[in-house]
This record gives structure tokens, C-alpha cells and sequence, in this order.
């Protein structure tokens, strides 16, 4: 397939004015941010976090990419193999392959945030900012909100089966660029999709991200989320997901995380059919004075529901990831099972792991657990590998990506396995 | 024959209906009147001819308690329902406890038979204290143990006769202005133990302390300091009651243990507070070099709980135990927990707490564990299991972990659960009414804790749950 370079179905002067409601919603949202107080450490939902480390002047929303940056980030995607890939530069679309014309018959839509609004104003008026996540954030959604144009939609139609990974990128090419991705996927009744989203720099510096990804998932539906974070050094990073999974979906969502200073990651996963189920995933890698917070939330509120949360953290130099999950059942969720696991392997002497998992539960006949583990390596296997001759640094590493891998290879397609192995590889070089 | 649940009833009834759920009428002699200011803590001070430096410390409390706000953002909104300007915040017949039960008045020696403390100081005690509302009817130690040094006796005996003891340790561990609570009691104190066991002494048998409140509309306030000096022992058991009235009762403690270089305390906790009673707790410890301090802790009964023993593990080597057992039953909320402060290489640290929700009853566990940077070798272990009973009940559980440095390690498990439907099914078929199967697994599901306290209390608190438990099947 050729690589096709920005080739939105609408011409650039349609493009704005954007629908009446969408606009309104946004200045909204606007009127929201200004009003609502910045965060404070005081606040239970911002326990722990470093607030100082956020820094939040000198970005703009326009910074728009240069040819020559652009010619360079044609060169990172293997679109002659892709299925179906949407590219931005900051907020600029760069990159668009549609999946291929059958599936565009059978009704799928693949396509940016902004073509989408054009052309299906009525799927995104139902679905678009939905769900608010309303854990801690508030003020950063409505920031989201009011500045969002790029991004995408997914939908599948009843029972249409997508095979292939789609791909998203979202890239920061300027230190004093600011994005607003919103990437919403609807899949209806009995519909199968697997999308990878993947978050990078091009600039060594900073930059700010402040995404969404809004999920719903319709009866049967089945849904496979990979997002991979590579964030430069200096990137100040907020990205809430949001999915409802209805009766007997499923949802795996796996996130891969090693760039950034500041990042926050918001997710609540909504089982609110029937027999809904979902595995959430996180692999992190943090070094230097990295923070890593991480937020969740699964509401069961149907019976016969099942969540698997699995966070793994490695960490290195000083630093330091926050981990805050609550595991909430309703009183109609009989028959609930809910698991929620958060593992810190620190490999700093400074580094600094805190665990807030919890549990909120209403209904009688679950079977409810949580587990929070920190530790470094047993002195024990680092002798047994040292007398082998493996120097320290490198048992760490391979360690470290043994700890990881228990959530990528959840993943069911073996060549994204092994592409996120290699990555975590990559990231872990001596 | 007599079924296994009708005999139990019988001792339940006994135990519990009877015997706690009832007050006499007692001509109080001293009355704080209703309300705080600082006439109160003047009233308080006079009566107790307590010296300058505590009147000060109560004052200042008293400016931060008025201070603080309550913690409503993380706590249960039911604290607002506290009316601090409709209590009695000091209420006594006699200020001066009796070493001798014939010289305890017989309107509240009454009391005190009804529940049975002067039996249980006969069988198994090495020494009692008996808190009548604000302060000590009975002290009492055995006459070896006082001749080795040991020290069994109200607070403000502490205060005044053993100061240089006394005042080093006060107040260091929960200060004032740790919480508004332990400010409201640091204002208002009166009653609670002092204990002191000189070094190297290990004392055999337990001390208890039996809290009553009697009185309506009051709020008990007692303090209890215990410190063990080097290489000794003691355990130190308190039972706390209250009768039902109309109107909310508070009972706001604060105690602290020191355990100076090898010494281990082991603090037990029985309380069965009855459904009016807000038990607003500090409890904390502090553990020197390879010193030891155990929290057995059990709470039933009271509208709001909130109380999460705690231990500092200052020594290298120094090792803190919290084990819980909490029982909601329907209109209250036990929000316990445990806090575990690693300071020192070495030092360990385990918290077993087990929550059971009967009816619409809510148990949460809240537990913080801190493991700093420079430190090494630092473990700590955290289980939380729940058992809900009925459709309606509810659990939580928060914990906070922060764990800083790579050679220190932690491990937090929870778990909710209902009793298990095979359980239940498997004791019917051997003929088993389905409330006394209940009864039986939930007594297995806290057997392995209830085993770690003394035995006359592990045969009441069985008995306890079992009441508790009457009426919570269908």
C-alpha cells in the first residue's frame, strides 16, 4: 500500500468552521478549565504526585512542522505494510492511509478527528466527550476539551471482524508544542478491532501532551489497545482513557511506557454489561527523575463481570511511580471477579515507588483481590548471575525486561510481542 | 439435646444484653458542664491539680484543636455529625482511684461486678484499672510486680507522682497536633493508664484496663502512656463498653507505647462499644533497637470507628505487628487500619487484618506503610481479607505503600469474599442450621488471629461474633 500523505477526504477549506455543538462544547470546556483550581497535593486524588515538576507555560497549539521534519518522520513508519494509519505532526495531520475500499463498503470508519466531524456528525454527537473521568484531572480534561482537533475515529459496524493492528501516531516535534489527541472507538454489536497508538518526540526536549482515548465497546464486541509512550526527556504528559464495555465484550488494553518527566495516565474501565470483561495492562520503565502516575478505576457494575488489572514499573536512578487503583463494585454486580495487581521492581538507589490500590465494595458474592509488590533484585540472583559472569548491568536489564514481559505477552499477536520485547530492549540500552 | 446455637444464645445473653447494654444512675460529682472552652480545661486542671505545664499543654492543644479542621476529605462524612458543643467533657464521682474494690462506691463497683472485672483480676490478671466515665474507680497491681518496679496506674497518678518518667515520654510520640482528635484529647485528658516496666523485667501475666462510659451525651477521653525499658515485657489488655442511649456518645483516646533496645509490648484491644459511640482513636508506637510491639486489636459495636495503631520502628532490628479483627454490623462503619513508619535498617513489619460486614454494615481497611531511601533491609507485609455477609453490606480498602530504594521490599494482598456457597452446603448436609454453618465459617475465617489473644478474651469474642452474626442470614 502507498504511502499517502495527508490525504483527508475533506478539502482543506471545509475543514472549520467545525459543527455548531462541537464548538460550543469546546468553548465550554474552555469557560471549565479557567474556572476549576489547579490541582493540590492535599487532594487525595493527587496523593503523592510531584506537582512542581509540571510545567505548564510557553507551549502553543500551533506549532506546525517543517517539511524537512515532516520528510524525517516519513522515514519511522513502515506504511507499505500498514492497513490502515493516521499520522500527526503536533496537530498538523501528516500521514493518512485509509484501510483498504472493502472494508470502507462494509462501513467502517477509520479516520481523522477532524474529516470525521465532517462527515459523520451524528456517530461523534452521540459519542464524542461522553465520559468524563472526573479522578482528579478535571481541570486537564477540560484543557483536553476545549483544544482538541486532532485525532481519530474507529468504528465497526455489527459484527465486522478487523484483523489487522491500525495505527495511530501522535508526534511532538517542537519543545514548545502543545497536542490535544482525542481518539474515539466505537464498536458495535459482535465487531472486532485491534488499533496501536503510539506517542513520540521528535526534538530531544519537552513538549506537552494532554490526550484522550474514549472507548465503547457494544455486546460482544472485542477490542485490543496497544499504546506505546516514547516521549522525549522533558515532555509533560496527561492522557485519560475512558472504555465502557457492555454485555460480554471484552477490552485489552496494554500500555507500554518509557519517555517523558511528568507523566499522569487517568483510566477508568466501565463493565457495565453483563459478563463484560477486561485486562488492563501497563508496562513501565522509568529512569532518571521520571514520574510515572498512574490512576485507575474499574466500576463493575453488572454481574457476572471480570476485570484483570496488572501494572508493572521498573525502576531506576531516582525515579519514582505512583500507582492509585480502586477496584469498585456495585450493588448489582453479583458474581463480580476483580483483580488488581501492582508490581515495582526498583533498581535505584533513590528511586521511589508508592501503591495506593483499593477496593470500594457493595455487592456480597465477589471474589475480589488486590496485590501490591516492591522490591529490588534478591542479592541472592544477583551473586547466582554475577558467578556466571553477567555483569550486574546486564542481568538488570534482562531482568528487568523478564518483569516487564508478563504484561506484553498478554498480547495475542506474537510479531507486536515481539516488536514491544525489542522495544523495551531498545529502551533499556546499556 | 440443646442445639450448639441455643446454648450459645444463652451465653450471649448473658454476655452481651445484659450485661453491657445497662447503666445505673450515679450522682457525678464533679460536671465540665456541656460544651469546650477554656474554662473547661480550667475546671479540669483545678480538680486534678494538675501542674502549670500541663494546663499550658492542655491550652495549646485546645488552640489547635479548635484550629484543625476535621478530615472529612478522606473520612467519613459522619463526623460531621459530632456536636462538640453538646458534650460533657469531664464527669466524676471520685477523682482518686481505690487500690481496694471494697473501697470502690457501691453504685459503681456495681457496674464493674455486672461485667465481671473484679472475677477476671482473681483469675488472671497481674493488675486492673477500672475507668468509670472520666476517671479511675479501681488500680490495682499485684504486690511482686510492684515491688520489681513496675508502675500500673491512672494517668494523672503517673503525672504526679513519677514526673521524670512521665513527662519524658508524654506527648512525644502523638503529639498534639498530629490530629484534631489527639488534640481534642490532649485538651481535655483524664484517666487512661500509665504504665512503666523497669528493665529486664518481664511481666507474666497481663494488665488490663476495663473503659466504661456511663454516662449520656459524654465523651471519655482517657490517655494511656506505657513505656518498657530495656529488655522487658509486658502485655497490656483494655475492654471498653458503653450502654445504648438516644444520643451520640465520643470516645477519643491516645495511646502511646515506648519500647526502649529490646523491650516488647503487646497491646490488646477487645472493644464492644454499643451503637451510639463514635471511637475516634490515636494509637502509637515507638520501637527502639530490636524491640517488638504487637497491636491485637478488635472492634465491635460503636457507630464510626476510626483507629489505625501505629508503630514507628526507630531501632535497627526493631519489628511492629498490627493484627485486626473488625466487625460491621448494620449503622456503623469500622474504619481501621494500620501504619507502619520504618526508620531504621532491619526493621519488620507485618499487618493481618480481617473484616467481616453483616447487614448494611460498612468495614474499611486504611493502612500506610513507609520505607525511606537510606534505609536497608526493611520488609514489610500486608494482608486485608473481607467477608461480606448479606447483599447490602459493604468493604473498602485503602492502603497507601511508599517504598523509596532498591533493598527494602513490600507485599500487600487483599481480598473480599462471601462465605463460600460449598462451605455452607457441606455443613447443612450434616445437619447444621444454615445460621449456625454461617457462624461457624465466619469463625474459621478469623480463627488464626482470634488464636493470638489470650484465651478467656478468644472465647469471648467468639461469642461475641456470634451475636453479632444472630439475624444476619436470608
Amino acid at each position: 500500500m502507498q504511502l499517502i500523505q495527508n490525504n483527508s477526504v475533506v478539502p482543506k477549506d471545509i475543514e472549520r468552521p467545525y459543527p455548531n455543538w462541537f464548538e460550543n462544547r469546546r468553548k465550554q470546556s474552555l469557560l471549565e478549565f479557567e474556572s476549576l483550581p489547579f490541582p493540590q497535593r492535599k487532594n487525595e486524588k493527587w496523593r503523592f504526585s510531584s506537582l512542581e515538576k509540571i510545567k505548564w507555560d510557553g507551549y502553543s497549539s500551533k506549532v506546525q512542522v517543517s517539511p524537512f521534519d515532516i520528510e524525517k518522520l516519513s522515514s519511522f513508519f513502515p506504511f507499505e505494510n500498514s492497513f490502515g494509519a493516521i499520522v500527526y505532526g503536533n496537530n498538523d495531520l501528516l500521514f493518512y492511509t485509509p484501510i483498504p475500499e472493502k472494508l470502507q463498503k462494509l462501513g467502517i470508519i477509520f479516520s481523522p478527528l477532524n474529516e470525521a466531524l465532517a462527515l459523520y456528525p451524528n456517530l461523534l454527537r452521540e459519542h464524542l466527550f461522553k465520559e468524563t473521568l472526573c479522578m482528579g484531572s478535571e481541570k486537564f480534561e477540560a484543557l483536553h476539551r476545549s483544544k482538541t482537533e486532532s485525532g481519530a475515529v474507529l468504528y465497526v459496524p455489527k459484527n465486522i471482524e478487523i484483523q489487522e493492528f491500525l495505527e495511530l501516531g501522535f508526534w511532538i516535534t517542537e519543545p514548545f508544542a502543545a497536542i490535544y489527541p482525542h481518539i474515539l472507538i466505537v464498536l458495535e454489536e459482535g465487531s472486532k478491532a485491534k488499533i496501536q497508538l503510539n506517542f513520540r518526540s521528535l526534538n530531544p526536549r519537552g513538549g506537552l501532551s494532554c490526550s484522550a482515548i474514549e472507548s465503547y465497546l457494544g455486546r460482544s464486541s472485542f477490542l485490543e489497545l496497544v499504546c506505546v509512550q516514547q516521549w522525549a526527556d522533558e515532555v509533560n504528559s496527561f492522557m485519560f482513557s475512558s472504555s465502557t464495555v457492555g454485555q460480554d465484550a471484552q477490552c485489552t488494553s496494554l500500555y507500554v511506557n518509557v519517555g517523558g518527566s511528568y507523566n499522569r495516565f487517568e483510566g477508568k474501565t466501565h463493565l457495565s454489561g453483563a459478563g463484560a470483561s477486561a485486562e488492563i495492562l501497563s508496562a513501565t520503565i522509568a529512569k532518571n527523575s521520571q514520574e510515572f502516575d498512574q490512576r485507575t478505576l474499574q466500576i463493575h457494575s453488572a454481574p457476572y463481570t471480570t476485570s484483570d488489572l496488572l501494572f508493572k514499573n521498573v525502576l531506576f536512578d531516582s525515579a519514582k511511580t505512583i500507582f492509585s487503583g480502586m477496584i469498585d463494585v456495585s450493588a448489582e454486580a453479583q458474581k463480580t471477579d476483580a483483580y488488581q495487581s501492582n508490581r515495582n521492581l526498583i533498581l535505584g538507589e533513590n528511586a521511589e515507588a508508592d501503591s495506593l490500590p483499593g477496593l470500594e465494595i457493595m455487592a456480597d458474592d465477589v471474589r475480589c483481590t488486590h496485590g501490591a509488590t516492591t522490591g529490588g533484585i534478591a542479592k541472592e540472583e544477583l551473586f547466582y548471575s554475577q558467578q556466571r559472569g553477567i555483569p550486574k548491568a546486564v542481568f538488570e536489564k534482562l531482568y528487568s525486561i523478564g518483569f516487564l514481559s508478563e504484561c506484553i505477552q498478554r498480547i495475542k499477536n506474537p510479531q507486536v510481542v515481539d516488536r514491544l520485547l525489542d522495544f523495551l530492549d531498545t529502551s533499556l540500552q546499556i | 439435646m440443646q442445639s450448639v446455637k441455643e446454648t450459645h444464645k444463652e451465653d450471649v445473653i448473658n454476655i452481651n444484653s445484659l450485661v453491657e447494654d445497662f447503666f445505673y444512675d450515679v450522682n457525678y460529682t464533679y460536671d465540665a458542664g456541656v460544651g469546650l472552652n477554656e474554662k473547661t480545661i480550667d475546671y479540669i486542671c483545678d480538680i486534678k491539680n494538675d501542674p502549670d505545664w500541663i494546663r499550658a499543654f492542655r491550652k495549646r492543644a485546645l488552640q489547635i484543636f479548635l484550629q484543625k479542621p476535621l478530615p472529612v476529605h478522606w473520612a467519613s462524612k459522619e463526623l460531621e455529625k459530632i456536636d462538640f458543643d453538646k458534650i460533657r467533657y469531664y464527669l466524676a464521682y471520685d477523682k482518686k482511684a481505690q487500690r481496694s474494690w471494697d473501697e470502690v462506691p457501691a453504685e459503681i463497683k456495681k457496674t464493674f461486678e455486672r461485667l465481671g472485672i473484679p472475677e477476671q483480676e482473681r483469675k488472671f490478671l497481674a493488675g486492673v484499672e477500672a475507668q468509670f466515665d472520666s476517671e479511675s474507680a479501681y488500680s490495682n497491681i499485684k504486690e511482686s510486680l510492684s515491688k520489681q518496679g513496675v508502675i500500673f496506674v491512672g494517668s494523672t497518678e503517673g503525672l504526679h507522682k513519677y514526673p521524670e518518667i512521665f513527662r519524658k515520654w508524654f506527648a512525644k510520640v502523638i503529639p498534639p497536633a498530629d490530629n484534631k482528635f489527639a488534640a481534642l484529647n490532649s485538651a481535655v485528658f483524664s484517666g487512661g493508664s500509665f504504665i512503666y516496666v523497669p528493665p529486664g523485667v518481664k511481666v507474666q501475666q497481663p494488665l488490663q484496663a476495663y473503659f466504661r462510659i456511663n454516662a449520656e451525651s459524654f465523651g471519655q477521653f482517657e490517655r494511656t502512656l506505657i513505656i518498657a525499658d530495656e529488655g522487658s515485657e509486658v502485655t497490656y489488655m483494655e475492654g471498653c463498653t458503653a450502654p445504648r442511649f438516644e444520643t451520640s456518645t465520643l470516645h477519643s483516646a491516645v495511646v502511646e507505647l515506648v519500647a526502649l533496645p529490646g523491650a516488647k509490648i503487646q497491646y490488646i484491644t477487645v472493644q464492644n462499644w454499643s451503637s451510639n459511640v463514635f471511637n475516634l482513636v490515636t494509637k502509637r508506637a515507638i520501637a527502639m533497637e530490636e524491640a517488638e510491639v504487637r497491636w491485637l486489636d478488635c472492634n465491635i459495636g460503636s457507630r464510626l470507628t476510626m483507629k489505625y495503631p501505629g508503630v514507628i520502628l526507630k531501632g535497627r532490628k526493631a519489628r511492629g505487628e498490627v493484627l485486626s479483627i473488625a466487625l460491621a454490623n448494620t449503622g456503623q462503619h469500622q474504619d481501621t487500619g494500620a501504619k507502619m513508619y520504618h526508620a531504621a535498617d532491619e526493621t519488620s513489619s507485618n499487618i493481618i487484618s480481617k473484616s467481616i460486614s453483616i447487614g448494611s454494615g460498612r468495614a474499611s481497611y486504611r493502612g500506610l506503610v513507609s520505607i525511606p531511601d537510606h534505609l536497608r533491609n526493611c520488609k514489610n507485609n500486608t494482608e486485608c481479607d473481607a467477608l461480606l455477609i448479606n447483599s447490602t453490606s459493604r468493604t473498602d480498602t485503602y492502603p497507601a505503600i511508599t517504598v523509596m530504594g532498591n533493598r527494602n521490599a513490600t507485599q500487600h494482598e487483599a481480598s473480599v469474599s462471601k462465605i463460600s456457597a460449598e462451605q455452607l452446603f457441606y455443613m447443612q448436609q450434616r445437619g447444621l442450621p444454615e445460621d449456625e454453618a454461617m457462624s461457624l465459617s465466619v469463625n474459621g475465617f478469623i480463627n488464626d488471629l482470634v488464636r493470638e489473644f489470650p484465651m478467656e478474651y478468644s472465647v469471648e469474642l467468639k461469642r461475641l461474633i456470634d451475636l453479632e452474626m444472630e439475624g444476619s442470614v436470608g
